[in-house]
């Protein structure tokens, strides 16, 4: 039994997306359990792919007669050209994945522009797919905050089963100012590797409770959310496990403290542990945890047992703000795409019908005035490039 | 007197090209005696006529080439076969019986079959243009032809093919406005005249889809053991590619039409170009890479052909298919075409055109041969009759009166001061 759970999870593909993306999954690499797991990098930069730490084999330089592995400079056009030449390399790589986590830093060059291509490789070969992505600091300028927004709103939340966003700023909640510029970096590295090593292995492997892939996908599919992740552990033999795994959690950097799990609109927990876990643990921790959440709060809980996790027990929590913008919303010129019959979750608020036409209006070129073709909703007079977010460089 | 020719022709009107092939009819076979093609420019759009005046000018301009390369044969014209596509077109079947009451099929039971099997509620201002027979049952049993047959029930399904009448009625205006109002009308959908034009009785017996992507639109039809299944019109076709790429690339729609017109794009592909340098008509030029190209159409074309495949279901074990019309002339979309469809697929385009004019090897032509076959057959059928002495004499008279005014106006514009 213990071989087939390995086999499973041996095919969970973790995607290191640009610079950031390349250092995170390096990072995972050397996490205890990443033998199990596909570790991919993913960029135009060679120096940054090889600096992951990544064996090379597993490292994938796009564009490279292109660009010649100098990089995009942090342009997102020339990140999107090069990401859109490796598309068929990137299909044969991820072919057969029962679970892609994607993992990028937001607001610059490859990392933003490789996104869409990215979504519409894994749409088209239909893998569960989630985005755990970084956004940059605010005091890194209003253009990549931006940027970021722009490719979460129009590439990804459209169409994408599942994107998490959490914001770099977030460990400014916990640590203290005085903390070094490259710590802190690292620190944000570290605790997104971790996270996405705690939260991918149980969303592929299942568990015994509610939280898995699709659960994930239908909460925050076609909505902005703002996310943070809280990652813990204990000693299962540790007589006051419980109360210390909640205290590990909310010091945990990338989650924003306990204040964060009061404002959210949903949360994940996800306990891990080996084969002694018991539904006692499991009923102990989760009723802790609830004390911290609002009354409205949608929870959603998972708990695997494996004896892969050893003498350890591993608790993740997810926490999600949903925005209160219309999601699709784009910058100018950056057509939206849709996804018909999905549901705005927030209370309040109508079911969302896809809005086609108004941002497309100049993306009809001659087509303008003629009747619409109009096939279940949609208008194929619209390039279909344009409505299946294939990439194209506007700008040869 | 010598019994003069029948002559036949037959009008295209597309999206990007009138086309008009003019045929002279003889025993079983039609010879093509006269071409003539100009360009739609905008006075057709998605199939549909949308500016009567411009399409008047080029049809005109059509006729005048036509009738120039047929020796002036074109007036004599007794049948116009006037494709028809488009939203305007709705393709269904019906299905009809009748008793055989002496026991053996007769032509009598076949006509009541398939007269019935046309009872169909239509909508208002639709009317039945074609009708062609799906499968015929004889007591259940599928049969090839039930004629002569022993038998009690028989059972026939037909495809009905209705068209939007103020729609028709455009087309037909536009004929009966020009040279040729005299002649008689007959509407044939499109994909049936390109089927008539390309397919091979073999095609048509072991199953074949057949797809005739146009400018505006994209036809297709399916056919097996004889007859056609299903048939039907998306109003996508290569203009949509051509948009497509203006969007993506920031070229002009003219620009990217041209570069399927003239075949650089295909020649670009045959060739394994690395990009494609277009010139700007404001001066210097761009270096575009051809891979850009390549997703932009293959998207587009994929897309349609998906579309189709939505629609229909490929038939027999040894299905194959045909891609014809404009579209054809990109070599990359066979393997598109396979690829969606899972089946071998080739170029269709007239082989056994004879005549004077057999150059219409284009795929380009495919549909408007066809419909000269149609209306052939239709001449032979349906319009035949009178004494052959007879007939050349009243032709000839016919065609004086015809060719008068014609004559007098080119002898006025000749000593014109």
């Amino acid at each position: 039994m213990e071989s087939i759970q390995v086999l499973t999870m041996k095919k969970l593909t973790v995607l290191g997306v640009g610079s950031a993306g390349c250092r995170i999954t390096g990072i995972l690499n050397t996490l205890p359990g990443a033998e199990n797991l596909r570790l991919l990098g993913f960029d135009c930069d060679a120096e940054a792919l090889k600096n992951s730490g990544l064996p090379e084999e597993n490292l994938i330089l796009a564009g490279v007669k292109w660009r010649g592995g100098r990089g995009c400079g942090g342009k997102v056009n020339d990140g999107k050209a090069a990401a859109a030449v490796e598309r068929e390399t990137l299909a044969g790589v991820l072919e057969g994945t029962p679970l892609l986590v994607v993992i990028a830093g937001l607001g610059r060059g490859f990392g933003t522009g490789s996104m869409s291509v990215i979504q519409s490789v894994t749409s088209k070969l239909k893998i569960p797919t989630v985005f755990l992505l970084n956004t940059p600091f605010l005091f890194e300028g209003g253009g990549r905050t931006k940027l970021a927004e722009n490719t979460i709103n129009c590439d990804l939340l459209p169409l994408a089963g599942a994107v998490v966003v959490v914001p770099n700023d977030l460990l400014f909640c916990t640590l203290k100012s005085s903390v070094p510029h490259e710590e802190a970096f690292a620190l944000a590295d570290r605790v997104m590797a971790e996270s996405a090593m705690a939260l991918a292995v149980p969303l592929c492997s299942g568990n015994r409770l509610a939280a898995d892939y699709d659960t994930l996908s239908a909460l925050l599919c076609r909505q902005h959310a703002l996310c943070s992740i809280g990652h813990a552990s204990v000693d299962p033999e540790d007589p006051e496990k419980e109360r210390k795994l909640v205290e590990n959690l909310f010091d945990s950097p990338m989650l924003g403290g306990s204040s964060k799990l009061k404002k959210a609109d949903a949360v994940l927990m996800i306990l891990n542990g080996g084969s002694g876990l018991s539904l006692g643990d499991a009923r102990g921790i989760f009723e802790n945890l609830q004390k911290y959440v609002s009354p409205d709060c949608e929870v959603l809980i998972g708990a695997g047992a494996d004896s892969a996790w050893g003498r350890e027990m591993q608790l993740v929590v997810l926490t999600i703000k949903f925005e209160k913008s219309e999601p699709g919303q784009c910058a100018a010129g950056n057509a939206p795409a849709t996804r018909k019959g999905r549901k705005k979750r927030a209370e309040g608020e109508e079911e969302f019908q896809p809005d086609l036409f108004s941002a497309q209006t100049n993306e009809l070129g001659v087509m303008e005035g003629t009747p619409p073709v109009i096939v279940d909703g949609v208008n194929l007079d619209v390039p279909t490039f344009l409505r299946k977010n294939i990439p194209v460089d506007r700008r040869n | 007197m010598a019994k003069a020719p029948v002559i036949v022709s037959a009008i295209e009107i597309g999206t990007s090209q009138i086309n008009i092939l003019v045929g002279e009819v003889t025993g079983d076979s039609v010879s093509v005696i006269g071409r003539g093609s100009a360009p739609s420019g905008d006075s057709v759009v998605k199939g549909e006529i949308r500016n009567m005046e411009s399409a008047s000018k080029a049809l005109e301009q059509a006729l005048t080439q036509a009738d120039d390369s047929s020796g002036n044969q074109l007036l004599r014209s007794k049948l116009v076969t006037l494709l028809v596509s488009g939203s305007g077109v709705l393709c269904t079947s019906g299905i009809g019986t009748a008793a055989v009451r002496n026991g053996v099929v007769g032509e009598e039971e076949m006509d009541e079959a398939r007269s019935n099997a046309q009872v169909i509620e239509l909508a208002s201002d639709w009317q039945i243009i074609n009708t062609d027979d799906i499968y015929w049952r004889l007591d259940g049993r599928l049969v090839g032809n039930p004629l002569n047959q022993r038998g009690r029930k028989l059972e026939v399904k037909v495809l009905i093919v209705q068209g939007h009448v103020p729609r028709l009625d455009n087309f037909d205006n536009l004929v009966k406005n020009s040279e040729l109002e005299n002649a008689g009308l007959y509407h044939v959908y499109a994909p049936i005249c390109a089927k008539e034009g390309i397919m091979t009785e073999r095609e048509v017996d072991d199953g074949a889809l057949l797809i005739d992507i146009g400018a505006g639109c994209t036809d297709y039809l399916t056919a097996h053991d004889g007859g056609v299944l299903e048939a039907g019109t998306l109003q996508l076709g290569f203009d949509h590619v051509a948009n497509d790429l203006a969007i993506g690339l920031g070229l002009t729609f003219t620009a990217c039409r041209k570069l399927f017109e003239n075949g650089t794009l295909k020649n670009a592909f045959e060739q394994n170009l690395n990009s494609l340098r277009i010139e700007s008509p404001m001066g210097g030029s761009r270096e575009i890479p051809l891979c850009q190209f390549e997703t932009i159409i293959e998207a587009r074309l994929r897309e349609i052909f998906e579309e189709v495949a939505r629609k229909i279901h490929i038939p027999g074990g040894q299905a194959s298919g045909i891609l014809t019309g404009g579209g054809a002339l990109y070599s990359p979309a066979l393997d598109i075409f396979s690829k969606v469809f899972g089946i071998p697929c080739r170029v269709g385009s007239v082989a056994d055109a004879s005549g004077s004019l057999t150059n219409l090897d284009s795929p380009r032509y495919s549909a408007v041969w066809g419909a000269l076959k149609v209306g052939a057959d239709y001449q032979r059928s349906f319009a035949g009759g009178r004494d052959g002495a007879f007939q050349g004499f009243i032709d000839s008279m016919n065609n004086i009166w015809l060719y008068l005014p014609r004559w007098i106006g080119k002898l006025w514009k000749a000593f014109k001061f």
